[in-house]
């Protein structure tokens, strides 16, 4: 589902985000990636939309060769892409249901299938009777699952979620990943940025650590690894 | 680039409410667009009747051959003669004193006939030979080849007029070319402008959508349409103000003074109308479209 083959980034001021990193996550898989600030997990995320192109190397997502793809082909690329951000990016003047009908509208859904998708998903994150209310109005776990319905409603293959609990506390953090791991349980690739410890030891997941721009650590069962 | 109804809807709707929230500059941009479209439409109107009026005059080239009161009958037929054996020559008419008087008296019309009035004892208008020609440029020639020979008092021809016009014609494009540029570049800087205070307040919102997914032209869209808009209000001030302006100097302005026919006002509602509608949406589009690339980029 991602594969990375030597991929080395090296930015405008001389410095190497990643260097000559090759790895593979299959389909269905949930991945932890770990790692000090500054390490290369955001130029690692941001490679896997075409945000950032790398200096060397090949990178493919979801069956596509991102060097191939065309400038005017990226959004497409990015609609197979499902997003989460720590500070949940919802769009304040927009309620919960138009969030996340804002992500079909984007794609050019039908009126339909608006109608149809949007409360089922708002039901999967646990949000069905809170389709009218507005981001200010709503805590950060709910806006955190707001931000999860749009990025499952187009039923993309992977779902990116980075440091989706950051700004969340224990216990609403673990409800969030108890919905990251349903949808992957659903078949869709998870991969999560993070420096939750309790959560990654908790998990047992797949984690791959990153340090000075190389893979340092990758283990099926693992754990966090550092110590805060 | 292709859009369904109901994306285009909601597009309209957010360029309608960000023009809204924007009052201030959205009314200067609209301001300057209908300056430049009327400015543009003065110097155009000015030029279609220049040409119409050179036109006119061409259509109708002939020279006039006045000939002195004490012209010998010999003289006279000498003239005749060679003005009918030049090439190019269409037509010749002789024209008596008498002729000419009674043509004053009709220009000249019922109310000022007093003016004219006893004129006949000593008529003051000499006789002439009205000489049509196949095409303008013959009238030199004409010219060269009579002026030296007796009887002749004087030689008048529409010549020197179409020059004069053809030269002011070019002025007038130059002045009104050269201020169109100028005006079309504040109208793309202050459009463009407009839109950055819309597209800056969304930046978050363009933001969420490239990680979306949104293509380019569906986050453009709504933006192209704030500038349109824009355009499109512009123009339609510029016409309206064009019409009534042009429609109070057509009526105002005696026929006699310019001597050519005017173009009808109603011309620029048929016609410029669309031309400015068209334009003011183009440079508006454009001018968002400019504003907006910077943010386009991720």
């Amino acid at each position: 589902m991602i594969e990375f083959k030597n991929v080395t980034k090296i930015y405008d001021n001389k410095v190497y985000a990643l260097s000559n990193v090759s790895v593979n996550i299959d389909r269905g898989e949930f991945v932890f990636l770990v790692g000090p600030s500054g390490a290369g997990k955001s130029t690692f995320i941001k490679m896997l939309l075409k945000e950032v192109a790398p200096t060397k190397g090949k990178i493919v997502v979801a069956g596509t060769d991102l060097a191939s793809l065309k400038r005017r082909d990226v959004p497409y690329h990015r609609r197979k892409v499902g997003m989460v951000f720590q500070d949940f990016r919802l769009i304040p003047s927009m309620n919960v249901y138009e969030n996340v009908a804002f992500a079909m509208r984007v794609i050019e859904a039908s009126h339909k299938d608006v109608r149809k998708r949007v409360p089922i998903v708002l039901g999967l994150v646990g949000l069905s009777n809170k389709y009218k209310a507005f981001p200010n109005e709503l805590s950060g776990g709910e806006q955190q699952r707001v931000a999860l319905a749009r990025a499952i409603v187009n039923n993309p293959s992977i779902l990116i979620a980075d440091e989706p609990t950051g700004n969340l506390d224990p216990e609403t953090a673990q409800g969030i990943m108890e919905l990251l791991n349903d949808i992957n349980r659903a078949g869709t690739t998870v991969l999560m940025a993070t420096h939750a410890k309790d959560i990654v030891d908790n998990m047992r997941k797949r984690v791959i650590a990153i340090e000075k721009g190389q893979i340092s650590r990758d283990e099926l069962r693992g754990a966090y690894g550092y110590e805060d | 680039m292709a859009m369904k109804i109901n994306t285009t809807k909601h597009f309209l709707a957010d360029a309608v409410k960000s023009l809204k929230r924007n009052r201030t500059i959205s009314t200067a941009a609209i301001a300057t667009v209908a300056t430049t479209l009327f400015i543009l439409g003065v110097f155009f109107l000015a030029i279609l009747n220049a040409n119409k009026g050179i036109l006119q005059l061409q259509s109708k080239v002939e020279a006039q051959i006045f000939l002195n009161d004490n012209i010998t009958i010999e003289e006279q037929k000498q003239i005749e003669s060679k003005l009918n054996s030049i090439e190019g020559v269409a037509d010749v008419t002789y024209e008596s004193k008498a002729e000419a008087l009674e043509k004053v008296k009709e220009s000249f019309g019922e109310e000022n006939r007093a003016l004219v009035e006893g004129l006949e004892k000593a008529n003051p208008f000499p006789s002439s030979y009205i000489v049509k020609v196949t095409k303008p440029e013959m009238v030199s020639k004409i010219k060269e080849a009579v002026k030296d020979m007796a009887g002749i008092y004087e030689i008048r021809d529409a010549g020197k007029l179409i020059d004069k016009i053809t030269s002011i014609t070019r002025t007038i494009k130059i002045v009104g070319g050269a201020l169109f540029v100028i005006l079309l570049g504040v109208c793309l800087f202050l459009i463009g402008n407009t839109i950055k205070l819309t597209v800056y307040s969304r930046r978050r919102e363009i933001g969420i959508m490239k990680f979306i997914g949104a293509t380019d032209w569906f986050i453009r869209w709504p933006f192209v349409f704030e500038g349109m808009i824009i355009g499109l209000i512009g123009a339609i001030v510029a016409i309206v103000l064009l019409y009534y302006g042009y429609n109070y100097a057509y009526t105002k302005l005696p026929m006699e003074v310019i001597f050519i026919k005017l173009i009808s006002p109603s011309y620029v509602l048929t016609y410029v109308s669309w031309e400015f509608i068209l334009l003011g949406m183009f440079i508006g589009s454009l001018g968002s479209i400019w504003a907006i690339r910077k943010f386009l980029a991720v």
